[in-house]
């Protein structure tokens, strides 16, 4: 155990002419070793962009980003190129919401994989070959010596993903992040991918940082969840608790429209409204339009208080752990 | 492959006859047929007159004479050029290589410069790369390349003296491959000139789509470092617009032959073409725009095929439309 | 501002020429041009310029107070011909790409909304005209039928339609299907009709979008035609065979009064139609439309 990543006050902006919109503001968290760590929110709350910076790929010349990003005692953020090469796919790899576009169509996936391999490790090409071929068996894909010479659009969504799962651990990276990874799925595809991912990272020992919108998902996979809303941190607890005792009223509303089996529910609920835009923002509380709970006291920024084993960005929780 | 090659090749063939059909259409129509040149000079009678035009085949119908045109083009025979009084095919034959040095290396020069021009703009907005490679494509194609030529002989050969003005070689025939470079570097330039631009423009286009891509994340989260992933993943996948750009850059390379032949007097087909047409050498003109439509149509078939190549999704069964 | 106000506003913020007006560059080129064509037809009435007086005693003058660009190898006043050839320019892209449109939209819609054999023919026609190089096309075109303004105005017209044809039946295809169509054709519209009254605005968006781009280029082939001596034939004048006095080396090397201007107007010419072309495009095209 032990904090492996930590991503202190993490704001993170895009040009927009002269002005700077935050997609992500003052964002702190860390990932524990060997752990799973969920980020959950509403598309267009920055869940993507705060991760998509920890290995610094968002272009750099529209983003303006602060803070700090710790990584085995170097910040990400202000590593150099060169540094960040050696973690990027190796130490630390990705993968992506869109299997279907995620892969260079041009490029058969076995030199796709010989690429990641080579890029970290010295190996000869007969053993690089057999390393990536026994990676695709791993992931599920039967027939590896054809997947090899294959190009990505012979296949489908799903065995895409594998091939990206494939190549995001063939270097056994310590640390793997998944961005929406199963959104573009089909059901049954999303849960052999799930289950997957579960399979490699007890055997390789990798932490996760798995992004969802998906409450179902995160039930599943997570040890400990962030909920984002609005390019901000609003609850951050472990899975238990975010599920026994919900406290943001955001958090409670993202539980309240699953639809639960076996229960008669004439109409599923839905969070009223939609997400503030980044241009502008509302000030005090960014929830307190859609919010059944709010009172006067919410036109005032909230703090992330802490309560119980968590933390709560909501001004209900500011006298501590009693309610 | 070959099937669909075979396939291309078919298709091309009613448009080739469609457009010499149209050329030798447009020849016979023309006034001043050999047989009236000769009547008013030397006043035969109608018979003798009536010999000679069975003499040439002229009495026939139109569409027989093409027949018989068309078979003798695929013997490799055009007729007899009446300006040159010699066989057309021995004429284009020897001025083919002259256009063909000319506008391929106008080609590679455009596309040296054009590509990496394009490739700088589109991975560096707003800089001083971007600007100048905006600057050079719109200077480009506006300007007129016979005068840009005229200007150019004026700068370099009048005034200072570093450049050839006219020919393919100092002396009448080929010495050194220095000499012909020499001679080529003006001619060839003015022509890229006006093709520079579109290549900025398409690539820069391109690569801008390329990078918004996903895979092009995925390989940067590779670490495979910037180099690679710009040769490896950019610069491959942004080549297809490229390619369509050669396409559509035949025509305009074809037309800057012309009149950048006649200018520097360079031996090929664009300046025969002019003396063809000053001299209503029908002959001459139908043979050299049936060689042109060949080589525009086998270039389209050639680039398919570089397309599938560079894109393994383009299935060759779909491109058959 | 009121709701209203903030609608009007955004109407306006939408219209063509709000934005159209905005753009620096697309009214540098209007404003060129515009004082160009002023100066082409009032510059002659007003200094009484004659380009086709031949002042035998001062051929070859260079730019004096008598004769502002000079005389050329005739003794011809360059700046009355100048003037003229820019007439010519002028003339030849408007009309030339008037008479494209008015062959490529018709038979591009046809194609497009008949499908069919007529679509067979005339896209078919259209790949033979297209394989050929337009300049060599209107080169052979040209040598048939004698050179004459009027024949190089038709000749580039017709071999243009193609272009516009290709445009107009893509953007036909697109439309042929939508339900604003087949309501038309539900209440017993007549084809005619409804190609003129609903397919036609629709199809002309690519046109406008092209319509300066394809001046210049009318204009920069007439100029090379002119050049090469298959244009505009003298003693008439046109930028292109004004220019083509530089293929004598006397001319080119020491005489640049007689050759130069010509040049600078065309390319300031196909400049300031280029620009335009270009704000137009970008004002139209929702895809590059931005702040």
């Amino acid at each position: 155990m032990g904090k492996q990543l930590e991503v202190k006050s993490l704001t993170v902006g895009f040009r927009s002419g002269r002005e700077v919109h935050n997609a992500v503001s003052n964002v702190t968290y860390y990932l524990n070793r060997g752990e799973t760590l969920c980020i959950v929110g509403e598309s267009g709350c920055g869940k993507s962009v705060s991760v998509s910076s920890i290995l610094r790929l968002l272009p750099e010349s529209s983003t303006v980003i602060s803070g700090e990003i710790l990584f085995g005692g170097i910040d990400l953020l202000q590593a150099e190129e060169k540094t960040l090469d050696q973690i990027r796919g190796d130490k630390i790899s990705m993968i992506f919401q869109e299997p279907m576009t995620s892969l260079n169509p041009s490029m058969t996936i076995g030199r796709q994989l010989i690429e990641s391999v080579n890029a970290h490790e010295r190996v000869p090409k007969e053993k690089a070959l057999d390393l990536c071929k026994r990676m695709l068996t791993e992931v599920g894909i039967h027939d590896a010596e054809r997947c090899m010479n294959a190009y990505p659009h012979e296949f489908s969504g799903g065995m895409r993903q594998r091939v990206m799962i494939a190549m995001a651990m063939i270097c056994k990276p310590e640390i793997l992040i998944a961005d929406e990874p199963t959104t573009a799925l089909d059901v049954t595809v999303q849960a052999q991918i799930l289950s997957l991912m579960r399979k490699l990272k007890n055997e390789y020992g990798t932490s996760i940082i798995f992004i969802t919108h998906d409450m179902g998902v995160v039930a599943e996979m997570a040890d400990d969840v962030i909920v984002m809303y609005a390019g901000e941190i609003v609850e951050k607890s472990s899975v238990t608790e975010l599920f026994t005792n919900p406290k943001h009223p955001y958090t409670k509303g993202l539980l309240a429209s699953l639809p639960h089996i076996g229960e008669k529910q004439n109409r599923l609920y839905s969070i009223e409204g939609t997400v503030p835009s980044l241009a502008n923002m509302p000030a005090g509380c960014r929830f307190k339009q859609r919010c059944k709970e709010k009172c006067d006291a919410c036109n005032v920024h909230p703090d992330l208080y802490k309560s119980g084993e968590g933390y709560v960005r909501c001004v209900l929780y500011s006298r501590g752990d009693d309610l | 492959m070959a099937k669909y090659i075979l396939k291309r090749l078919l298709i091309s063939i009613p448009v080739f006859i469609g457009i010499t059909f149209l050329v030798f259409l447009l020849a016979n129509l023309a006034p001043g047929s050999p047989v009236d040149l000769l009547s008013a000079a030397n006043g035969m009678t109608q018979e003798q007159l009536d010999a000679y035009r069975t003499y040439l085949g002229l009495d026939k119908p139109l569409v027989y004479r093409y027949g018989i045109w068309i078979l003798d083009f695929f013997r490799g025979d055009m007729g007899t050029s009446t300006a040159f009084n010699q066989s057309v095919s021995a004429l284009i034959l020897g001025r083919l290589p002259a256009t063909l040095i000319l506008t391929l290396s106008a080609q590679l020069i455009a596309m040296v410069i054009g590509i990496p021009l394009g490739m700088v703009s589109a991975s560096k907005p707003h800089s001083v790369w971007d600007s100048i490679s905006s600057f050079i494509s719109f200077i480009g194609s506006s300007i007129p390349n016979f005068f840009i030529a005229l200007v150019a002989i004026y700068v370099f050969a009048v005034n200072l003296g570093l450049l050839p003005a006219f020919g393919m070689y100092s002396g009448t025939t080929f010495t050194s491959l220095g000499d012909l470079l020499w001679h080529l570097i003006l001619p060839s330039s003015m022509i890229a000139l006006s093709l520079i631009g579109n290549f900025i423009k398409q690539t820069k286009g391109a690569v801008l789509e390329v990078l918004n891509e996903d895979y092009i994340k995925t390989a940067k989260a590779k670490g495979i470092g910037k180099f690679r992933v710009t040769i490896k993943h950019v610069l491959r996948n942004s080549m297809t617009p490229v390619v369509a750009e050669i396409s559509t850059g035949i025509p305009f390379l074809i037309a800057g032959a012309v009149t950048i032949e006649k200018i520097f007097s360079w031996p090929g087909l664009g300046s025969l073409m002019i003396t063809g047409i000053n001299n209503r050498d029908y002959n001459l003109i139908t043979g050299i725009t049936a060689v042109i439509a060949i080589i525009v149509l086998v270039c389209n078939i050639l680039l398919d095929i570089l397309y599938t190549w560079l894109d393994p999704r383009i299935d060759f069964k779909t491109m058959d439309k | 501002m009121d709701k209203t106000a903030v609608q009007k506003k955004r109407s306006r913020e939408n219209g063509f020429f709000y934005n159209f007006l905005r753009r620096p560059l697309a009214m540098f080129g209007l404003t060129i041009l515009l004082l160009e064509i002023i100066l082409i037809f009032l510059l002659p009435v007003m200094l009484e310029l004659d380009p086709y007086y031949m002042d035998t005693p001062n051929v070859n003058n260079a730019p004096s107070s008598e004769y502002i660009l000079g005389t050329d190898t005739l003794g011809r006043d360059c700046l009355a011909r100048l003037c003229e050839g820019g007439k010519t320019s002028i003339i030849v892209g408007t009309v030339a790409v008037s008479i494209s449109i008015a062959i490529g939209v018709p038979l591009g819609m046809i194609a497009g909304y008949y499908r069919g054999a007529a679509e067979m023919i005339i896209m078919r026609l259209a790949d033979i005209f297209m394989s050929l190089p337009t300049m060599i096309l209107v080169l052979v075109l040209v040598a048939v039928f004698n050179p004459s303004l009027a024949v190089i105005i038709v000749v580039i017209g017709i071999v243009g339609w193609t272009g516009v044809g290709k445009l107009v039946y893509a953007a036909t295809l697109s439309v042929r299907n939508k339900e604003f169509i087949d309501a038309a054709k539900a209440i017993g519209t007549s084809d005619f009709v409804i190609l003129c009254k609903e397919v036609l605005p629709n199809v002309m968006t690519p046109i406008w979008m092209t319509l300066a781009f394809r001046i210049s280029a009318a204009i920069l082939t007439e100029s090379s035609l002119s050049f090469l001596g298959a244009g505009v034939q003298p003693p008439q004048p046109s930028w292109g065979n004004i220019i083509a006095a530089a293929e004598q080396f006397v001319v080119l090397a020491t005489r640049p009064w007689q050759w130069i201007p010509a040049g600078v107007c065309l390319f300031i010419t196909v400049v300031a139609f280029n620009l335009i072309g270009e704000g137009i495009r970008d004002v139209m095209d929702p895809r590059t439309r931005k702040r």
